[in-house]
């Protein structure tokens, strides 16, 4: 086995670590189904509200996974494990629980709902969920006491609810872009742009983890070394 | 206290102050038959075996620092300062610390120790000063350092997975570790279900797992009962007799006569 | 304050005599610790513990007064016999003509107090 670890590892040591919050694993399915369930009357609201619950309840688990790590991640670093394949174990395993997450909802939606284009809402889906981890990720890089982290979470989650979707301010918030998706989804073309949802999504990820990156970067000390 | 415990105390004593396995052998089993043959009680005859240990190695005239000053450095630390907000915390810090000695780091609350501890794994920066060094450290830290929810064996798993070592070869490390600190390992538990002083088995464990060249560690043995704090510096002298260096920070002021070098932190303002 | 009613002289009288003694006892016979520890307490010295006895031969053995064997014992470990040096017997006479001194001042001085 080569030294540094393995991504693989790492993706398994955070599904393991994860699979044992059963308190957790329960808030996070009930969470979006609660807020379904809430706007089940009109397809596109139930979609779109589904969609902030997803998004919420998985960026608030990954910021609490990503804490819980940093507890480890100095020790590791000693022994040798790459910062970045724990980093992206740690990013695919829970894109990963997001997914299947994600994938039964879409099964849910596909039998309780009659949506014009039900794989625009799975891409609606996994836009939430890459997008949610990618913003749990670097706000668990910044805040790291966790209830101070978690309303921070829910600060942009609740901006993000009440705030205009089809303003400006809107559009700088990480949860933007599912509810585009969606809206392309349910309402056709005409309401929601798939392409702008898509950017919107690939900036917002993109944004975050290198924004994380670099912060785990500067915050790297530095030693002198011995000569040999 | 039994005999047969005092004798293994009084040992363990005395191979703590430095004295070879050969001298110390003959002192043990000359204090055994005098035990013997006087049929009486230890303690009344020659006190507490730490005390007796103490007279043996003063009339000896041994020294308690066994390993050679001249053995290589590794690592220094120069004039080491940290401040938070403001109020000092560490200041102008100097250490030398050979191969194969153990340093103990003490000092009250409050003193910096830890702060030190994580400077010198590289973990935070000091604001003036150097540390030198080009070994692999283990750190194992006061609090936190292990994952609530994995259990030992995944532990050994991820931590091994940085040096190399494939789950069989970590666990197994693990298991021998473990097992010379006087703990089984199952797996039945997550690491948020062991008891206090077990979890910091594994924690220390982890840091030793790699066979790292220095050891920092941060009050390791606190939450031990006796026989297991005796095993943590069984286990730590046999690692500086394969070269293997520490610095080990504690309260303990049994660390003062075990450790081969001290350094006094004191609080700063 | 309780007084001692047995027979042993104060602990701390012993301890400035004591590797004095001990040359003394091991100036015909090599012994080994027990043996002096039973030779000293028969002599009315008091007992003394391992924990005083010991230390005290490892510091004449250090000096160079004694040296010591370790002789097989009875299926047993063994015992460790110590023996004393030429320096030691040199030593040996110059304490016991100090010591003679000394106590003959001593008992002067014990002597005036008491019919004083």
């Amino acid at each position: 086995m080569k030294t540094g670890g393995s991504t693989l590892t790492a993706a398994k040591v955070t599904l393991l670590a994860l699979s044992r919050r059963r308190a957790t694993l329960a808030i996070l399915v009930l969470l979006p189904t609660a807020f379904y369930l809430a706007r089940r009357g009109t397809p596109g609201q139930s979609v779109r509200s589904l969609l902030f619950g997803v998004s919420w309840a998985i960026s608030t688990i990954t910021y609490f996974a990503t804490v819980e790590a940093s507890t480890l991640r100095p020790r590791l670093s000693l022994t040798g494990w790459k910062a970045y394949r724990l980093e992206a174990g740690r990013i695919g395993g829970l894109v990963i629980s997001g997914t299947v997450l994600a994938t039964a909802f879409i099964v849910l939606v596909a039998a309780d709902q009659d949506v014009r284009n039900l794989s625009g809402v799975a891409a609606a889906l996994f836009a939430a969920v890459v997008t949610a981890v990618a913003f749990g990720e670097v706000v668990g890089r910044i805040v790291t006491k966790e209830m101070e982290g978690a309303l921070t979470i829910f600060l942009f989650a609740g901006l993000q609810a009440v705030l205009n979707p089809f303003g400006t301010v809107a559009k700088f918030l990480p949860f933007w872009s599912s509810r585009e998706i969606a809206t392309y989804a349910v309402d056709g073309p005409s309401e929601g742009s798939l392409s702008n949802g898509v950017a919107h999504a690939v900036t917002t990820a993109a944004f975050c983890f290198v924004a994380s990156a670099a912060l785990r970067l500067l915050n790297r000390p530095s030693r002198n070394k011995l000569a040999a | 206290m039994k005999t047969e415990t005092w004798l293994q105390k009084f040992s363990f004593e005395l191979e703590s102050r430095g004295l070879d396995p050969k001298r110390r052998s003959e002192v043990v089993v000359e204090t055994a038959g005098f035990i013997d043959e006087s049929g009486t009680e230890p303690l009344e005859q020659f006190g507490f075996p730490s005390d007796y240990a103490a007279s043996v190695i003063s009339a000896l005239g041994e020294t308690t620092n066994p390993s050679p000053p001249d053995n290589p450095t590794i690592m220094s630390a120069n004039q080491l300062s940290k401040s938070y907000r403001s109020s000092s915390v560490l200041s102008q810090i100097d250490i030398d610390l050979r191969e194969g000695q153990i340093l103990a780091l003490i000092g009250p609350n409050g003193s910096g120790k830890t702060t030190l501890l994580k400077i010198l794994a590289g973990m935070i920066q000091p604001d003036h000063g150097t540390v030198t060094t080009s070994a692999s450290i283990g750190y194992c830290p006061q609090i936190g350092g292990i994952n609530p929810n994995l259990r030992p064996t995944e532990h050994l798993q991820l931590f091994g997975a940085g040096f190399g070592l494939d789950k069989d070869q970590a666990t197994a490390e693990g298991k021998r570790l473990a097992g010379q600190l006087d703990w089984e390992i199952t797996d039945r538990m997550t690491a948020s279900e062991l008891s206090g002083g077990t979890a910091q088995k594994l924690s220390l464990i982890l840091a030793m797992l790699g066979r790292p060249d220095l050891l920092l560690l941060d009050e390791p043995y606190q939450g031990f009962d006796n026989k297991s704090a005796q095993r943590f510096w069984e286990l730590l002298w046999t690692w500086r007799d394969n070269g293997g260096a520490a610095i080990v920070s504690s309260h303990s002021e049994d660390v003062l006569i075990r450790a081969d070098q001290i350094l006094e932190l004191e609080p700063t303002s | 304050m309780s007084i001692s009613l047995t027979q042993e002289p104060p602990k701390n009288w012993l301890r400035g005599v004591l590797e004095p003694c001990l040359l003394a006892l091991l100036n015909d016979n090599e012994r080994y610790g027990y043996e002096l520890s039973a030779l000293l307490a028969e002599a009315g010295l008091g007992t003394v513990p391992g924990g005083s006895l010991y230390p005290a031969l490892l510091r004449l053995e250090k000096s160079g007064l004694i040296t010591s064997e370790w002789k097989a014992g009875d299926g047993g470990p063994g015992r460790k016999y110590y023996r004393l040096t030429d320096q030691g017997n040199t030593r040996l006479a110059d304490n016991a003509d100090q010591w003679l001194r000394f106590s003959a001042s001593v008992q002067e001085v014990l002597e005036q107090g008491r019919t004083s």
